[in-house]
């Protein structure tokens, strides 16, 4: 297994790395798709201290491949660290994103489908739906491990880019696989380069390598008892900065808006883009001439 | 369930897909079942191997699904996608056309974005077209806008409108400043894109 990851780590070495302007969102998904044979490899932090609980450092990540210019697929891993407890992994998710129309419109649909291998020790928080609140996060997590939670998410992703603007609306419908009701939530985001062509400062610090924007996002109830009581939202402003060798820095400090909420949670991020790891696995003809 | 102590004989269990008779693609495709050879495991039918066999045949199936869903990703590009351009779109100005800045610009955009798939010389990457031949060359300002901004995503062009309308601009800007590919090779890249 330590070979395998070595050898991947030398192959990829080679390979050209790209740093297509990201958007800048940890929550909110647009309809923008991976590049088809390219590989993100992409890091989110998340760093929050419910009150009653230890302060958690929950960690994911995210591989995400363009497995046809229309389709992506992502694989999360993630684990958290809480202060005065443990450090634990705490599951996984497997997902797929796919645009059904061809072309750009107005407003653009993207359907997301994923499945989550993980448990309530899970702190990621990279979605908040039904009536998640605050004391979710305050539980040890001896107690949280020993609970599995095999789920299915669906989101319709609608987003549209118009003037440099990114707006993306994500509505969330996600099933307990075992027992518990539909649960729903909501994720809006907009963003905007500081620069909407390269000029003539190409240095990292130009301001078209910066994206700023805001998300909001929470529950939005369950099948059983739909609506906003007893359902955490959060606001987060959001800042990204693409840097000249391919990473992509990113950065939101994220605020509660009601009392079920955490009061704060610190987010940071990183990813950095392999192109065309396809061609490891499938040479093209060009490539062995 | 019993498990091969010995690490050989661990790996060869691991190596194929369980039990005769619960996977299909490896009873169809012949696969010898080393389990038989080396070790002989529980009981043909133990309940115990079952659902861990019925798990891994799903898996393989899945991983070979994907495989050739990926290996048949990239369709060669065939210009198609010039036919959903409308008159209008094709007849849009460039705001950056002729500036020398807008070509530096488009050039370092390029690297950027699209040298991972076309090459650092433009001049393609397997089924990945030449971006200096003729059609693309002789393609107006407002085509090229066109498919940065849609891709042609059954041929496997991402749709870049994530990058501001400026930007995409300056990228045709600098595709348009890029000299026509070689002839000797120009033949074939015209059948390419």
């Amino acid at each position: 297994m330590l070979r395998l990851a070595v050898s991947l780590v030398f192959l990829a070495a080679g390979l050209p790395p790209m740093a297509a302007q990201e958007l800048p969102y940890f929550i909110t998904y647009s309809h923008d798709l991976e590049e088809p044979g390219s590989l993100e490899i992409e890091t989110k932090l998340a760093d929050g201290h419910p009150q009653g609980g230890g302060r958690f450092n929950a960690a994911a990540l995210e591989l995400e491949y363009g497995t046809r210019a229309w389709w992506t697929s992502e694989l999360y891993l993630e684990g958290q660290s809480t202060a005065s407890d443990s450090t634990v992994f705490t599951g996984l998710r497997i997902e797929n994103r796919i645009r059904p129309l061809m072309t750009e419109h107005w407003i653009n649909p993207a359907l997301y489908v994923e499945l989550e291998d993980i448990n309530e020790a899970n702190r990621s928080l990279l979605e908040v739906v039904g009536h998640d609140t605050w004391t979710d996060l305050a539980e040890p997590n001896a107690i949280g491990r020993a609970v599995k939670d095999r789920e299915a998410e669906l989101k319709l992703i609608l987003s549209s880019n118009t003037s440099g603007w990114n707006i993306s609306e994500n509505l969330i419908f996600e099933k307990n696989l075992r027992h518990a009701p539909w649960e729903f939530g909501y994720a809006l985001a907009a963003s905007r380069p500081l620069r909407l062509d390269v000029g003539s400062n190409e240095r990292a610090w130009a301001p078209q390598n910066f994206s700023v924007g805001a998300e909001l996002y929470g529950g939005l109830g369950d099948r059983n008892s739909p609506g906003l009581h007893e359902t955490s939202h959060y606001f987060a402003p959001v800042v990204s900065w693409g840097l000249p060798g391919g990473v992509t820095l990113s950065a939101s400090p994220g605020f509660g808006l009601n009392g079920n909420s955490l009061a704060t949670i610190f987010r940071l991020g990183t990813s950095y883009e392999l192109g065309q790891v396809s061609r490891l696995i499938i040479p093209r003809r060009q490539d062995l001439r | 369930m019993t498990k091969p102590t010995n690490p050989a004989r661990r790996r060869a269990n691991a190596s194929v897909a369980g039990s005769p008779g619960t996977c299909s693609t490896h009873a169809a495709s012949g696969a010898p079942h080393l389990d038989a050879e080396v070790w002989a495991g529980p009981p043909p039918n133990s309940s115990a191997t079952r659902p861990r066999s019925a798990a891994r045949c799903v898996f393989s199936n899945a991983c070979l699904a994907y495989l050739l869903c990926t290996s048949v990703a990239f369709a060669e590009a065939d210009g198609s996608w010039l036919n959903h351009v409308s008159p209008k779109e094709s007849a849009r100005n460039n705001p950056y056309a002729s500036s020398p800045a807008s070509v530096r610009a488009g050039a370092s955009l390029y690297r950027r974005d699209c040298a991972s798939c076309h090459g650092a010389d433009a001049l393609g990457v397997g089924k990945r077209p030449s971006l200096r031949s003729p059609r693309v060359q002789r393609a107006t300002n407002g085509e090229l806008h066109w498919l940065l901004t849609n891709g042609s995503l059954t041929n496997g062009m991402p749709a870049w409108s994530r990058l501001p309308d400026g930007e995409r601009w300056q990228l045709v800007t600098y595709l348009h400043a890029l000299p026509l590919e070689p002839a000797k090779d120009a033949t074939r890249k015209e059948s390419t894109h």
